[in-house]
């Protein structure tokens, strides 16, 4: 009769997790006290066996779900379909309205920054390495040229002028080539 | 040349909505100008003229630096911030100018009356708008003063301060506060902008 009933609460323990932590500390208590039916001290004993292999083998899956949802991290996958942003009218014509238009928040779209992010990322070098440094360059030449050398060439009575009036010319055909 | 190639190709590309951006407009101006210098210096005109072509060649590179600095993300904000500020005051400056304008024009007139050798405040309206300009930004000098008139100056010469210096001026401040917050509340979605628009200028 006891095993009976603790089959029952075996069949219990397997479809529900929650449930067999509650008998599990239930069982741990004198037999006795938890029903006042005579149950064979031998099958208790066996049921207990059952109930603690049971118990055993949930622990090892809870730890192994533990394990998963630590390792477990959050990916959010997002596909935009915009191929269209390399056709260099539409593209262009895209990016060139929205910063034309005045409305600041259109750039709080995730959409959007995603957007202007991944063309960037995709021109960034391109803008430093055929825009940037080459102005640099250029600057560098014209105002060395600007501030010094076209003054000192003009200069009148100086030992250097005819070095200058070289370096001045050198430098005008160095900017107009640039 | 691998300059005018850049504008040119830009031109090609945005035709007439070329000429609509500002920053394209000093682009096209600043490689005019320096061509100009060049072809100048190397024909040998006039050297007083070349310093001014010049002179205003430097400062239009100058500003294409500044104009630069949008395309590092820790400088993008501020050199927002700055044409943002530019923009936001251009009312104000109305107002300022028609204040100084006036003051100026009041200047003039009162120095009439003035029996020194040189007026206080210059003998064309320019010299004298610049006299109350230079008032405006805090120069005191009030030493050509002392004529017959000299209470209706002092009292012109106060009425200048309170109402630009003061007033105006710190309204200015104010309006560079809201417009700081404005920037700064909005501080990525300007950052993505000006990415966005270094790319539609650029590529």
């Amino acid at each position: 009769m006891g095993f009976k009933i603790h089959k029952t609460l075996f069949s219990t323990i397997m479809t529900d997790w929650a449930l067999t932590m509650i008998i599990v500390s239930f069982i741990d208590k004198p037999l006795d006290a938890r029903t006042e039916m005579p149950v064979a001290e031998e099958s208790a004993q066996v049921v207990k066996e059952v109930v603690k292999e049971v118990v055993k083998v949930k622990l090892k899956e809870e730890l192994m779900i533990e394990r998963i949802q630590k390792s477990q991290h959050f990916t959010s996958i997002k596909a935009i379909e915009f191929d269209w942003i390399f056709n260099r009218e539409q593209g262009s014509a895209f990016v060139k309205t929205l910063t034309r238009s005045r409305n600041v928040d259109l750039f709080s779209i995730p959409l959007i920054q995603n957007c202007i992010q991944f063309l960037w990322d995709r021109f960034r070098t391109a803008i430093f390495l055929y825009l940037f440094f080459p102005f640099l360059l250029y600057l560098a030449l014209f105002i060395l040229y600007a501030t010094w050398v076209q003054h000192r060439s003009k200069q009148e009575g100086s030992d250097s002028k005819s070095d200058f009036e070289t370096a001045n010319i050198a430098m005008v055909i160095g900017i107009l080539v640039f | 040349m691998y300059n005018s190639y850049f504008e040119i190709r830009q031109l090609w590309f945005y035709r007439l909505s070329y000429f609509k951006t500002f920053w394209n407009i000093i682009d096209l101006t600043s490689l005019l100008l320096n061509y100009i210098v060049c072809i100048l210096d190397l024909t040998d005109q006039n050297q007083q003229d070349l310093v001014v072509w010049t002179a205003f060649a430097v400062i239009l590179m100058w500003m294409k630096l500044f104009y630069f600095g949008r395309i590092f993300l820790k400088t993008a904000t501020t050199v927002t911030m700055v044409i943002e500020i530019t923009k936001d005051m251009k009312y104000f400056l109305v107002i300022l100018l028609i204040a100084i304008a006036g003051y100026g024009n009041c200047y003039l007139i009162l120095s009439r009356n003035y029996t020194g050798e040189d007026s206080f405040s210059g003998e064309t309206y320019f010299l004298a708008f610049i006299y109350a300009y230079q008032q405006a930004m805090g120069d005191f000098d009030t030493d050509g003063f002392e004529s017959t008139d000299r209470y209706y100056l002092y009292a012109l010469w106060f009425l200048n301060v309170i109402m630009t210096l003061i007033v105006l001026l710190n309204l200015l401040i104010a309006i560079m506060g809201d417009t700081f917050d404005r920037v700064r509340e909005s501080l990525d979605n300007n950052m993505y902008k000006e990415l966005g628009k270094q790319h539609s200028t650029n590529i």
